[in-house]
């Protein structure tokens, strides 16, 4: 993060107050905002939110999100960006519902529908490396194909699934205790990869590359790095988490709407900026994405608990959007004014 | 006089006309429901919609920004503007404080931008999202009807002319004036192409974007009035994309997506192309998952061209020679 760049002399003489340390880290700041957030909806509903039931319904819905969450975090920190991961898992998940009434089996009809996201994350990728188009437009545009490819398949109707393995992954609960229900499958499988993803980010070569793409492309070439194939590996891996949440979300469902992700498209965006992931590219970590993830989806669960309609979800999304932007400014006008 | 014709021959605008002509008469030999006279003006009726936001879009391109709020922009308008001439407020009236209105969002967008330096489309998603949500709490996602007969003028015709289409024309042939005419038009094409330079040049380039931006929530703000006075009604959320339609005919039209170059000519043969593509495909009798598809595939062919006209220039003015040269401009 920001103060990273700073000699540890600049950061001594800075006088230490709780607001710039908020503002240096963070994951700290988040957490705090996570805890702020869970309190005051635990009092406004009278302690409705922090049933164990609804605590569990925040896992389950933080399922989806995660897995979109972490392909997008990670081509936001080599700089680039993906705006398709919506279409994407929706188009995945109507493919997976479509081949299994087919008649496919389980297991390689979810190898297809996550060839579909690999296919998905390849044509964006072509498309920004080949063609030159800016990240944002070009997967607006591959959003809008996919969701043409959502309508052919649906044909304007829901696709119910009945695979009882699916059943299990969407909402069968381990580590339950008590009267707490415990995490579902989905949950913790996404949870354990954006932990092993965000140590792999830390502890591997191809980890820290992807940081100095993202802060400097001219240097990560002098370095021997090759830019245009992590972007490649990237978008493909973008994908691939894309493909992952759509399927989650159609086994909590049982069924393939036309809607799908399109209501969470921008989720995993928000989640990361909220996290500290700078859109230009080269900071912020899994931990940072994952903090920002729980503000987000406290935020809207606490809402759904006080009875808030749509309308008002939307308006907080957005304006959580523009917060978390507005955020990423303050800090680094704070990093210039320690520094001088 | 004859240099003067080969060079009009030889532009742009020229061969993307010529590309139009032929998609319509490919259009009218193929197919009887297009070629009535009544369709022509349901063309031109729907284009007005599109068309003036892309007349916003394409302004913003040429300076340099996007706006991806544009939609919502016109579907809050519209939601407004019928509200409150359903509370009994005149409609010239009303049509004026949803303008206004509008102003102020283009001007909202205008501030995060350029004041908290927020990435141009990141927030005008997010502005989007949340007009998004204010329509439905307005609304209850229910349609509003306007009953006034007076505010149905975007239904209306002058001469063989429907009355959008001509604003549209009146817009695109001022803010075409204002481009090629005036100081305040020339830097927006110097912000768009080299900021660093229009800076030493003496032009502040948040301002001319900021007033960019303003615009285009204005015009955005007109489109959905417009949209709302011919339907009689306003709805919360939209059956089109009509700000991807905007960006495909900016950049159909040869207005260039990274920004300094474009005319406002080329603007509305984008935006006539576009349009007569799309209701070709629906009068053919294509699905709607279809004509999404090709939308989105037509995007993608304009930002081609984009990308090949750019590196044609670029070649041209000598700053790519070599093939090792490309690579490692791509690279960076």
């Amino acid at each position: 993060m920001s103060n990273q760049t700073l000699s540890p002399d600049t950061v001594q003489k800075q006088k230490f107050s709780l607001l710039s340390l908020l503002m240096r880290k963070r994951t700290l700041m988040m957490l705090l905002l996570f805890f702020v957030i869970l309190v005051i909806f635990a009092v406004l509903s009278e302690g409705r939110s922090l049933d164990p039931r609804n605590l569990m319904n925040i896992l389950n819905m933080m399922a989806v999100s995660a897995f979109l969450t972490q392909g997008v975090a990670l081509l936001m920190i080599s700089g680039k960006l993906d705006l398709s991961t919506g279409a994407n898992g929706t188009l995945c998940g109507m493919f997976l519902a479509f081949v299994l009434r087919e008649g496919v089996p389980l297991f390689p009809a979810i190898l297809l529908a996550l060839c579909v996201g690999v296919l998905f994350g390849l044509v964006n990728a072509a498309l920004v490396n080949e063609l030159n188009m800016a990240p944002f437009i070009a997967t607006l545009a591959t959003s809008l194909i996919g969701t043409g490819f959502v309508i052919m398949i649906a044909q304007n109707r829901i696709i119910p699934i009945r695979d009882t393995t699916m059943h299990w992954f969407g909402s069968h609960m381990l580590l339950g205790f008590r009267n707490f229900p415990g995490v579902p499958v989905s949950a913790l499988l996404a949870f354990l990869l954006m932990t092993i993803i965000g140590i792999l980010l830390h502890m591997t070569k191809f980890g820290r590359q992807i940081y100095l793409v993202g802060g400097n492309p001219q240097a990560s070439m002098l370095c021997g790095i090759n830019p245009k194939k992590m972007s490649y590996i990237l978008f493909i891996i973008c994908g691939l988490f894309s493909s992952a949440a759509g399927i989650t979300l159609v086994a909590r469902l049982q069924s393939a709407n036309m809607q799908g992700l399109v209501a969470q498209r921008f989720q995993g965006i928000t989640a990361a900026v909220l996290g500290g992931i700078i859109l230009g590219g080269g900071s912020g970590g899994m931990l940072g994405a994952f903090v920002g993830l729980l503000v987000l989806n406290t935020f809207s669960n606490g809402m759904t608990v006080m009875g808030i309609g749509p309308g008002w979800h939307h308006v907080a999304s957005g304006g959580l959007l523009v917060f978390a932007l507005s955020l990423e400014f303050l800090q680094k006008k704070q990093a210039e004014k320690t520094v001088a | 006089m004859q240099q003067k014709i080969m060079r009009l021959i030889r532009s742009k605008e020229a061969v993307l006309l010529l590309i139009t002509i032929v998609i319509f008469v490919a259009f009218t030999i193929n197919n009887d429901n297009f070629r009535r006279m009544g369709n022509l003006q349901g063309i031109m009726q729907t284009m007005s919609v599109t068309g003036v936001m892309t007349v916003g879009m394409a302004l913003l391109f040429i300076g340099g920004g996007i706006d991806l709020s544009m939609t919502f922009v016109a579907l809050f308008s519209g939601v407004i503007c019928a509200t409150m001439i359903a509370m009994g407020i005149p409609w010239p009236l009303a049509i004026l404080i949803t303008l206004v209105l509008g102003a102020c969002l283009g001007a909202i967008n205008a501030f995060f931008i350029t004041k908290v330096n927020v990435m141009s489309f990141i927030m005008t998603i997010a502005l989007s999202q949340m007009l998004q949500g204010v329509n439905l709490i307005i609304t209850n996602a229910q349609d509003i009807a306007v009953t006034v007969e007076g505010f149905r003028w975007g239904a209306r015709m002058l001469w063989i002319f429907p009355i959008p289409f001509v604003i549209m024309t009146l817009l695109i042939v001022g803010f075409g004036l204002i481009l090629t005419k005036t100081r305040f038009g020339r830097s927006i094409y110097m912000v768009g192409g080299n900021e660093y330079a229009a800076r030493l040049a003496g032009i502040n380039p948040k301002k001319v974007r900021a007033i960019l931006y303003i615009i285009a929530g204005t015009l955005s703000s007109l489109a959905g009035v417009m949209f709302t006075s011919r339907m009689a009604s306003a709805a919360p959320a939209a059956a089109a994309d009509w700000q991807m339609n905007a960006v495909t005919a900016a950049i159909l039209g040869g207005v260039a997506f990274g920004g300094g170059s474009g005319s406002m000519i080329g603007c509305l043969i984008g935006i006539a192309m576009l349009n007569i593509f799309n209701f070709g495909l629906t009068s053919i009798g294509l699905a709607t998952q279809w004509i999404t598809m090709a939308s989105g595939a037509l995007l993608l062919i304009a930002l081609t061209m984009d990308f090949l006209n750019e590196r044609s220039r670029k070649k041209s003015l000598g700053l790519i020679t070599t093939k090792k040269k490309l690579k490692l401009q791509k690279g960076v």
